[in-house]
């Protein structure tokens, strides 16, 4: 089963468009449509709300403002339990504090009659001085928060609203101004990474209706039932017991999908009415009111001695986390945690990170969580302290780079596997950097460059991360495995059923994989890329448990050491002598009945350790001198996830991550207007990469053994997001001495950055003089 | 996403002239591509899908567009893509993806005088001419000019001419908006050269144009088209928006347009 390209067990329900998303399993129900009001201001308390007009529109079931709903506060953040994240927030309240924050909720029987109400409900607002410029944020007399108004963080990291920080982050080891100071080579750089929109194809929805003990039951696209228990449940000021979530098939969500959104404004909406509800965002509402990428400032100092050995690491982070904290913490805390291991090897390190409060769409979790952001900032910087010593860029990382056995400095987790050496290697050879580094002339007018990055992040939370998962023998000898595991188009319930099966050495049509119900077990949700690790371990344990189980109760039917037994795809047998046996539907029937215990284990996995996984990827580009385009002419990715659990699924998850990089780097640029409207609202002004975009990814696997990872498997869902805007800017850096040390790289400012250096071919000059 | 209240698929021009001058509130419906994002509430919406101008047809070696063509019709039309050296198709395949095409429509992009559009360059620059049902026969240049009227585009006139053109875009990201686009149209009478999405509408390089015509033949052809493309990007306006800025765009029209003109100009030199 290991290692193998099994098709998604859903794969058929999903081309064949059964119904079987959160949209579709509303409509069995009469719900009530649910939209919300929006602040049209980026800092404003709301003097008074006249919702009469809008009452009166025929079909619409209840208008909610800050006056009618509780007051709780809560935090939407679905990032692990306690929330690193301040509780800042009200369910509605008479404060507004970005474009798009939520003032009052309509319901009705209607699309139409929403619509409709909506436009009618008048706020009188008090506009405030807003907070749009992160750089400014700290200390600025603007409060986005007040303080002693009741924020508080369950972990307190350095929460200050009276300075507008929500969190101070540091890391240490060795002594920095001695290693600087020692150091033949400094460079020094600062970087602006920008907010990137998660893009997934199906919006953010929720439906919502009373079952028949009255419980609130969610049918949610989300990728952490227990969390939006969690935080539904503090937001309406419910007992947990008083409301179940469940997750159907989701449509991607990248990260997008860990706050709880919907779900309270849909439960609240059930609760009052008694009725069913459900809320669709549109994708305006996705891109401008849920969250994206933290906008990050990184400010990197790095020395090394003249024969290139890494020896000071120094990084400021200011991180934006918007107008509500929820990761911004974390994001800060892991942008060192998840991009530091690499260079655990150096003499010394220092990272400082500051989170602050603006009056802007909040931060949120996305794919590569701060790491990717930092991993772009020091893989630039790592090609350009190359440059200094003179040594070429893989030299470099070869000498300086995290290897297998490395424990102790900031490392966490002890590197117990790493084919990263292999990874870079294999990538050389595939991209022909050999033949191609660093630069070919095309033409007068065309360029073509290698460049390229190494990266590194976690497995799951370390000490947080967890995960229980249930198997039970069936009445007819097939196994039922119950877990919390949240698959978002990702394909885990499929590769958790591969892992269940070759523990109990069964084809996977034996399984049946129920998940993400908080009626069933508990597990963290699909986030810090720890499904196949977290869960995966959980889906061993619970296997093994469950034999053990088997073999004892078939062992004394049997009359034999339960030692003496194996399992096989439908029967236990002895191992010596496999004409004795007994079959599995006769073992699963005869537990069923009489005072026989039903054969079922359950079993947590904690994850003690994060393992890194590693990647190195190799960007070809071609430049037009003339207009400044980049033009991405293939990709190189090689990855070491330790053991691949099915490599089909581990392509598309690294082509994914590869191609909303090259989006990252190249073609995805918010833009906001003077008063902090994000007017890159839709896909036709937010651009992400086409297939004529990003043409030829190519993906190898390096495997390595992960002793502490199931069968040997680490994580693979970030790391592949961290390579490809770093390895592109560093082609730029190889065939024209830039440093673009902002994204996206546009035509327009790569063509500034080619005038500032004469490199534009095009002499206005020339022609000038020869005019008159 | 825009609403209508009625809608109508008259059977005459009259017909559809009548209901459009009935209310500001009435509208013809073309692809609706850009019509479904915004927000407008319409009265009455007019298809004219049976006034048979969704074909293209020539009389006397000039093409006749009709407005209700797809672009993808154009894209595709061996007709199209014979006249002059393939100019006018050559601007279409640029645009977004074969299903957006295969549902936007040539008149709709012509008459709403889009900006961006990658189709009005190329018109210009063969020197169409523009049939409405109101105000009759003019040169597209011309209608260009005007200040919008209600009206109702029925065909594009494409002159009998053998010459070559060529067009050609920068984009930020394939399926974008150009930033800048254009195209030239060169033969042994004519220059023409048409530069659009400054972010404004497309508008010829009256200058440029002649100044080739005077000048061929007496300059060498880089420098010929060097001075040429100088002039097209002094003589027109350019401006700054989401997708770059003024000084960018025109520096950038110089590139283009340069890049289109010099081969052209070779060609006829026999170089």
């Amino acid at each position: 089963m290991i290692g193998q390209s099994i098709p998604k067990l859903d794969a058929q329900a999903l081309v064949t468009g059964k119904p079987v998303y959160t949209d579709d399993l509303a409509a069995y129900h009469h719900a009530l449509i649910v939209k919300i009001l929006r602040s049209p201001h980026a800092h404003a308390r709301i003097r008074s709300i006249d919702k009469s007009h809008a009452e009166k529109i025929p079909g619409v079931a209840c208008i909610l403002t800050h006056e009618d709903v509780p007051h709780c506060r809560y935090t939407n953040s679905g990032e692990s339990y306690p929330e690193p994240c301040p509780h800042d927030r009200f369910l509605l309240e008479p404060v507004v504090r970005y474009v798009g924050d939520e003032v009052a909720i309509v319901a009705a029987e209607s699309e139409k009659a929403a619509a409709r109400a909506l436009e009618l409900i008048r706020v009188d607002y008090e506009i405030l001085p807003a907070v749009l410029d992160f750089t400014n944020a700290e200390n600025n007399p603007v409060l986005v928060h007040a303080p002693n108004e009741g924020v508080f963080m369950p972990d307190d990291v350095g929460l200050d609203c009276a300075h507008n920080v929500v969190s101070r982050h540091k890391v240490q080891k060795g002594d920095l101004s001695s290693a600087l100071s020692s150091s033949d080579r400094v460079v020094t750089g600062e970087f602006f990474t920008p907010p990137q929109s998660h893009c997934m194809m199906e919006t953010h929805r929720s439906f919502c209706f009373p079952d028949e003990f009255g419980r609130l039951t969610f049918w949610t696209s989300t990728q952490s039932p227990f969390h939006t228990r969690r935080q539904t449940a503090a937001a309406l000021g419910l007992p947990y017991n008083r409301i179940r979530v469940m997750k159907p098939r989701v449509g991607g969500a990248f990260g997008g999908k860990n706050i709880t959104v919907c779900e309270p404004y849909v439960g609240i909406v059930t609760l009052k009415t008694g009725r069913p509800a459900k809320m669709v965002l549109t994708r305006k509402e996705t891109f401008t009111a849920t969250a994206s990428r933290h906008e990050m400032r990184f400010r990197i100092t790095l020395g090394a001695s003249a024969d290139g050995t890494l020896k000071a690491v120094q990084v400021d982070c200011l991180n934006n986390t918007g107008a509500y904290g929820e990761d911004g913490p974390a994001v800060t805390m892991v942008s060192a945690g998840n991009m530091l291991p690499m260079h655990n090897r150096t003499d010394a390190i220092e990272f400082t990170g500051t989170t602050v409060y603006t009056n802007l769409l909040p931060g949120g979790a996305m794919r590569g969580y701060g790491a990717a952001q930092s991993t772009f900032a020091i893989e630039c910087m790592m090609d350009e302290l190359a440059d200094a010593c003179g040594i070429d860029p893989i030299a470099f990382r070869l000498k300086n780079c995290a290897k297998e056995g490395d424990t102790g400095g900031i490392l966490t987790t002890p590197i117990r596997s790493s084919s990263l050496l292999r990874c870079i290697a294999r990538g050389r050879e595939m991209i022909g950097w050999n033949e191609k580094y660093p630069v070919q002339q095309l033409s007068e007018t065309r360029l073509r460059a290698v460049g390229m990055a190494a990266a590194t992040h976690g497995s799951g939370v370390q000490n947080i991360g967890q995960a229980a998962v249930s198997i039970r023998l069936e009445e007819d000898g097939t196994y039922l495995m119950r877990s919390g595991a949240t698959d978002l188009g990702t394909g885990s319930d499929t590769i958790l059923t591969q892992i269940a099966a070759q523990v109990l050495n069964c084809p996977v049509s034996r399984i049946n994989t129920r998940t993400a119900d908080t009626d069933g077990p508990y597990d963290t949700g699909a986030f810090a890329s720890c499904t196949t690790y977290v869960t995966g371990n959980a889906v061993i344990k619970a296997a093994e448990s469950f034999k053990n189980r088997l073999f004892t109760w078939a062992g004394k039917r049997m009359a034999c050491p339960p030692d003496t037994l194996v399992l096989l795809e439908d029967r236990v047998a002895m191992q010596n002598d496999p004409s004795r046996f007994m079959e599995l539907s006769g073992i699963g029937m005869a537990t069923m009945i009489g005072d026989n215990a039903m054969l079922e284990a359950t079993e947590t996995y904690l994850c003690t350790d994060a393992p890194n996984p590693f990647a190195a990827g190799f960007a070809e580009i071609d430049l037009d001198l003339e207009t400044g385009k980049i033009d991405l002419h293939q990709f190189v990715l090689v990855v070491d996830c330790g053991k691949v659990i099915n490599p089909a699924l581990a392509r598309i998850q690294a082509e994914g991550g590869v191609v909303q990089s090259i989006g990252y780097a190249l073609y995805e640029q918010p833009v906001r207007d003077q008063k902090g409207r994000l007017i890159t609202d839709s896909f036709m002004q937010y651009k992400i990469p086409t297939r004529l975009d990003v043409r030829n990814i190519r993906v190898a696997f390096e495997e390595s053994s992960e002793p502490t990872g199931p069968f040997g498997a680490k994580s693979l869902g970030e790391l592949v997001i961290h390579t490809p805007a770093p390895a592109i800017a560093n082609a730029l850096f190889h065939a024209t001495g830039i440093k673009l040390h902002e994204l996206p790289m546009t035509p327009e400012k790569v063509y500034r950055a080619l005038c500032a250096r004469g490199l534009n071919k095009y002499p206005r000059r020339v022609a000038q003089e020869g005019m008159h | 996403m825009f609403s209508f209240q009625d809608y109508a698929a008259p059977a005459t021009v009259e017909e559809a002239l009548a209901l459009l001058d009935k209310s500001r509130k009435n509208r013809i419906l073309g692809g609706t591509a850009w019509l479904r994002m915004s927000n407008l509430k319409l009265h009455t919406g007019i298809d004219l899908k049976n006034l048979g101008l969704n074909s293209i047809y020539e009389q006397d070696g000039a093409l006749q567009i009709g407005a209700c063509c797809t672009l993808r019709q154009a894209e595709t039309d061996p007709l199209l893509c014979g006249y002059c050296g393939g100019l006018v198709a050559d601007g279409i395949f640029n645009i977004v993806g074969v299903q957006f095409r295969a549902v936007a429509q040539v008149g709709a992009s012509v008459f709403a005088r889009y900006g961006f559009s990658d189709l009005l360059p190329s018109l210009l620059a063969c020197g169409a001419s523009v049939r409405l049902a109101k105000a009759g026969m003019m040169p597209l240049e011309d209608f260009l000019n005007r200040p919008f009227f209600r009206d109702i585009l029925l065909e594009i006139l494409l002159p009998a001419q053998n010459g070559i053109g060529r067009s050609a875009c920068l984009r930020n990201s394939a399926g974008d908006f150009a930033l800048l686009n254009g195209a030239v149209y060169l033969d042994h009478a004519d220059c023409r050269i048409a530069v659009g999405a400054r972010p404004q509408c497309a508008a010829l390089a009256r200058n440029a144009g002649e100044f080739v015509l005077q000048n061929r033949g007496s300059l060498p052809v880089d420098v010929l088209a060097e001075r040429a493309v100088l002039l097209a990007s002094e003589e027109l306006k350019f401006g700054s928006n989401m997708r770059g800025s003024e000084d960018y765009r025109r520096e950038m029209c110089n590139v283009l347009m340069r890049r289109m003109l010099r081969p052209l100009l070779g060609k006829e030199e026999g170089h």
